[in-house]
């Protein structure tokens, strides 16, 4: 079953958040941020967290909800056409009638709390778990971020120590459950400082116009007694990358790179667990947050690529693509063109994908960068199974991240351009260790331009590598090297959170036993 | 080409001694590539050759290879602690325990046990922070990249390095005055001269009641001295961060290897498992060996960039910070190294700074552990490639594996192949359990395979 020989450890479905897993799924959102008062602050952080604690959405509501979206959408699908290279619905039917029966769900909800809470609360060892958290996004000045005085977000007097997560597919009762919330929050004595509006663009593209969300690492575990896996797994054929998978393109990684308290990922084996770390009890079951408010300076990404694609001799389009590693629709560059939707994500860049029988073609290895270049996003924070500067191919799975994120703003019209609305990416993603994962994609390989693969002249990613201001911004392209001064991305700030467990939701909300 | 250069380009020897440092380097080029040639069944299979013995068409393409600084064996003991890593890094370890030794200082006969320290910094970076030693408070932080075989060089000349065939015409003497010049200038000027050698002869015993082995001989010098370890830094301790380690491993891995199926390995963690490339936990190693690997591979022949040496080529100065936001970038200086080839660098302060080290903060946390500063700190070596028109030569089996720890699987040691893993400790890199059950249980373990892999060099 598991060739690494190891049982898969039970998930706890009523303890762990919903956002965490399997993540909120609909439409609209609505982050609300709190800031606890300077005096006395333990008080107002119970009340609000006992308002909270009934409400929060455990991972088998979000499983069932999730399978309802699904049977909606998949009913629909049958009937609309559908492109033949998209497993997506079309997005007539993505944003078209929704089935009363997922609209009448009252929206899910999710809460994180700062290290700052914790230590309010009197849990400073688990405020301590990681010292990116315990130290806060704003310090860590390697991620080059602007000061956080010009943050929007998360700046000084303005820190999130209790953020919530609001989902839903219906916006009126998305907001009145925002409105409880909120009401919950100012009668507990808390300070609202953050509230932020976001909805997925149709067909789940973000607003450079790329699909996202298609790579996403599977969860390795059992749900119940008789040993039924979180997700089902497909046979596979022995890969050449030596990992597991629970279907072609979705790898499977043991839970505690994301959740405190389970087997966790090795660094160099591929199946085999490392044993769970130790961590304080209210940690288990919880896992650590990041959230970035990224603004989208899409006017300027089409601008800035049109000229690299001048400079070059290209298309424009070609330039985009190269800078993701994907072609708008979720085709992998890697891939000839003519991909289908069950190939998306199965190929890797060192070795070549076999074919899966009743499944996927196989896919040739891009080692060098020929097709899909070293410098693109997905190669820079996911090299797959190439060896990085952090080790053999099966470190690059310790790395990986559960990315939450959504977009937010309306989508830019090419048609009537200057408009002067903010749109971006609220990046939002799960793991247990900060810096060896968020930190390790973002600031160790996206802003470098010899990392993760080495040796050859790489670049850093241009969608969101930072360097030092006033510096260029440097990538080789298939056609050749490309250079820019322009910021797509601009990063406005956010936090480091925690996101506990049910009970640890209920624990924190309580006074301590004397 | 006409000579080898120092390490980093650096000018302390005069043009006798530049062409007796020449001389030894290529003698260990030379050595290589014969040992090479034992592996692969003839000297017409070697792809690691010597740049003054090989006339290359053109330049050669180079290769720059890099690695961070911090040593990813003592990360590896401490998953999800780096604050217990960085306490780790700083603790000195014993030089006897490292080759299953103990070492004795003989005078007039009489043998006395001494502990010969050095650094577990071994991603070929080591660092140590000055300290007042009135108030306690750190000073500078000094790095340095640069191997013991050059200063030996200096305090000896080529005779300090027995085992290398140097013709008779190049040998040369050392310059005992400038060693004690470059101590003085770049550790500390109270450095007296007898403080760098031993003052007896040094011996050591394999086990308890084993017969004393001489080691060194008094006045001989001594690159575990107190200016070197617990008082300063000069150049690297680790017995692994050497020079002449750089060369032998790039010879190593310009050898393809093949598993038991036939099948090329080519993966970093196999590969280095496979051949025994040095510390499979190391960043450097396994990424060093690869890129040589791949280059051969690819039907070009190898070598490392004149001038060889290991070099600390990026600081990223992002990550400090003064108490209130100050931008401490300048307090990062390379100090020697010609060319942007960094041997040695030191953070300090200028001599007008409002705040001192301990108020820096590295990505908000407050400099406590130089091993903060070497976390975000590239490491480099420059390989050369040539095509000399010979295609790729025939794969040799693998001579080594690799075990992981059970209660730790990230913590990897060599086995020779064959033999079955130490108690506490599984195959690694092993797809299916039928393999694993396969590897017949042999007596010898780590510790053996271990052992017959240092001693060689401890003797050398
Ligand atoms: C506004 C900023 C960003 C944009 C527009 C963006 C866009 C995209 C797109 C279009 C994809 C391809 C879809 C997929 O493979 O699922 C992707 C994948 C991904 N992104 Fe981003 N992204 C952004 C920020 C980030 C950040 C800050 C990180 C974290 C360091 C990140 C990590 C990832 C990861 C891990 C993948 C999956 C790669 C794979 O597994 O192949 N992204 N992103």
């Amino acid at each position: 079953m598991n060739p690494g020989g190891s049982a898969e450890p039970r998930l706890d479905l009523d303890d762990i958040q919903a956002h965490v897993l399997p993540g909120f799924g609909h439409e609209h959102q609505c982050l609300l941020g709190w800031r606890l008062p300077d005096d006395d602050p333990a008080p107002p952080a119970r009340g609000l967290l006992a308002a909270l604690a009934d409400r929060i959405t455990p991972a088998s509501r979000g499983l069932h909800i999730r399978q309802l979206r699904r049977a909606a959408r998949h009913g629909r699908a049958e009937a609309a056409a559908t492109t033949p290279s998209s497993n997506e619905p079309h997005s007539s039917a993505r944003h078209g009638r929704i089935d009363p029966a997922v609209l009448a769900e009252p929206p899910a909800l999710a809460a994180a709390v700062s290290a700052r809470t914790l230590r309010v609360l009197g849990h400073a060892d688990v405020a301590a778990i990681d010292e990116a958290f315990a130290v806060g996004m704003a310090r860590r000045s390697y991620l080059r971020d602007p000061p956080s005085t010009e943050w929007t977000t998360g700046g000084p007097g303005r820190e999130i120590d209790i953020l919530v997560v609001l989902a839903g597919d219906d916006p009126a009762l998305l907001a009145d459950a925002a409105a409880t919330v909120s009401g919950a929050g100012t009668e507990a004595g808390c300070e609202l400082v953050h509230e932020q509006h976001a909805r997925r663009l149709p067909g789940d593209i973000e607003h450079f116009g790329f699909r996202d969300g298609i790579s996403q690492p599977v969860l390795r575990g059992v749900v119940d007694d008789a040993g039924t896996p979180l997700v089902a797994r497909t046979p596979m054929p022995p890969m050449p990358d030596h990992r597991a998978y629970a279907a072609p393109g979705d790898v499977l990684l043991w839970p505690g790179q994301f959740l405190f308290g389970l087997p966790r990922q090795s660094a160099t084996d591929p199946t085999r667990p490392l044993p769970a770390r130790s961590v304080p009890a209210l940690a288990r079951n919880g896992s650590l947050l990041v959230y970035r408010k990224l603004e989208q300076d899409v006017a300027g990404f089409y601008a800035d690529t049109a000229r690299m694609a001048a400079a070059l001799n290209t298309d424009p389009a070609d330039v985009r693509a190269q800078l993701v590693g994907r072609r708008p629709d979720g085709r992998p560059l890697v891939r000839p063109a003519d991909a289908t939707s069950a190939e998306l994500n199965h190929f890797g860049y060192d070795t070549d994908a076999p074919p899966i029988p009743d499944g996927p073609r196989g896919a040739t290895a891009d080692p060098d960068g020929l097709r899909c270049p070293l410098a693109a996003h997905i190669r820079k924070v996911n090299p797959r199974d190439q060896e990085t500067d952090k080790g053999p191919s099966a470190a690059t799975l310790s790395f990986a991240i559960l990315r939450r994120g959504i977009t937010y703003g309306e989508r830019y019209d090419h048609d009537s351009p200057g408009t002067a609305d903010e749109r971006g990416l609220l990046f939002l993603c799960y793991q247990t260790d900060l810096t060896q994962q968020f930190e390790l994609l973002a600031q160790r390989w996206a802003n470098n331009p010899e990392r993760p693969r080495q040796g050859l002249s790489n670049g850093v990613d241009l969608i969101i590598g930072r360097v030092t201001p006033g510096t260029e911004r440097r990538a080789t392209l298939l056609a050749g090297e490309v250079s820019t001064m322009t910021d797509y991305v601009h990063p406005r700030g956010g936090a480091y959170l925690f996101t506990p467990s049910l009970s640890a939701i209920r624990t924190l909300s309580k006074a301590n036993a004397p | 080409m006409g000579m080898l250069d120092t390490p980093g380009g650096v000018r302390d020897l005069d043009p006798q001694r530049l062409a007796g440092w020449s001389a030894l380097v290529s003698a260990w080029m030379d050595a290589m590539v014969a040992r090479t040639a034992g592996q692969v069944g003839g000297a017409e299979h070697v792809r690691f050759f010597n740049p003054l013995r090989t006339a290359t068409p053109g330049p050669l393409a180079e290769r720059r290879i890099s690695w961070d600084a911090f040593p990813r064996p003592v990360a590896v003991r401490y998953p999800g602690d780096p604050a217990g890593a960085r306490r780790a890094a700083d603790e000195f370890r014993s030089l006897g325990d490292y080759y299953g030794v103990t070492f004795y200082a003989v005078r007039d006969g009489q043998a006395e046990e001494i502990t010969l320290r050095y650094r577990p910094q071994d991603e070929y970076c080591e660092w140590y922070a000055e300290r007042d030693p009135d108030t306690g408070r750190m000073l500078r932080i000094v790095f340095t990249s640069e191997g013991h075989e050059y200063w030996r060089f200096l305090a000896g000349g080529t005779a300090a390095f027995p085992s290398a065939t140097v013709p008779a015409d190049q040998r040369v003497d050392g310059d005992r005055a400038q060693l004690l010049r470059l101590y003085r200038e770049l550790v500390s000027p109270r450095v007296r001269e007898e403080d760098l050698y031993f003052d007896t002869d040094i011996a050591f015993r394999r086990t308890p009641d084993g017969q004393l082995e001489p080691y060194r001989s008094r006045g001989a010098y001594n690159p575990y001295n107190v200016w070197n370890t617990e008082r300063g830094l000069a150049h690297l301790t680790h017995p692994e961060n050497s020079l002449y380690g750089e060369i032998s491993l790039a010879a190593a891995a310009s050898v393809p290897r093949a598993g038991a199926d036939g099948t090329p390995v080519t993966d970093a963690g196999r590969l280095v498992c496979c051949a025994a490339l040095g510390d499979p936990n190391r960043s450097s190693d396994p990424t060093i060996s690869t890129d040589v690997n791949d280059l051969v591979r690819q039907g070009l022949s190898v070598t490392l960039r004149d001038p060889i040496g290991l070099y600390i080529t990026a600081f990223d100065d992002a990550a400090v910070s003064g108490p209130g936001g100050e931008n401490v970038a300048s307090w990062w200086r390379p100090v020697r190294g010609a060319g942007g080839l960094t041997l040695r660098a030191e953070f300090a302060p200028p001599p007008d700074a409002p705040f001192g080290l301990e108020d820096v903060l590295v990505n908000g946390l407050p400099l406590e552990y130089g091993g903060q500063l070497a976390e975000v700190t590239t490491m480099s070596l420059f390989g050369a490639a040539a095509d000399l028109g010979q295609p790729a030569p025939a794969p040799i089996p693998c001579d080594h594996r690799c075990c992981a720890r059970d209660d730790n699987p990230d913590e990897l040691t060599l086995v020779t192949i064959g033999s079955q893993c130490p108690p506490g400790w599984h195959a690694a890199f092993e797809e299916t359990p039928l393999r694993q059950a396969a590897a017949g249980r042999l007596a010898d373990s780590t510790r053996q395979a271990a052992g017959s892999v240092r001693l060689p060099d401890l003797l050398a």
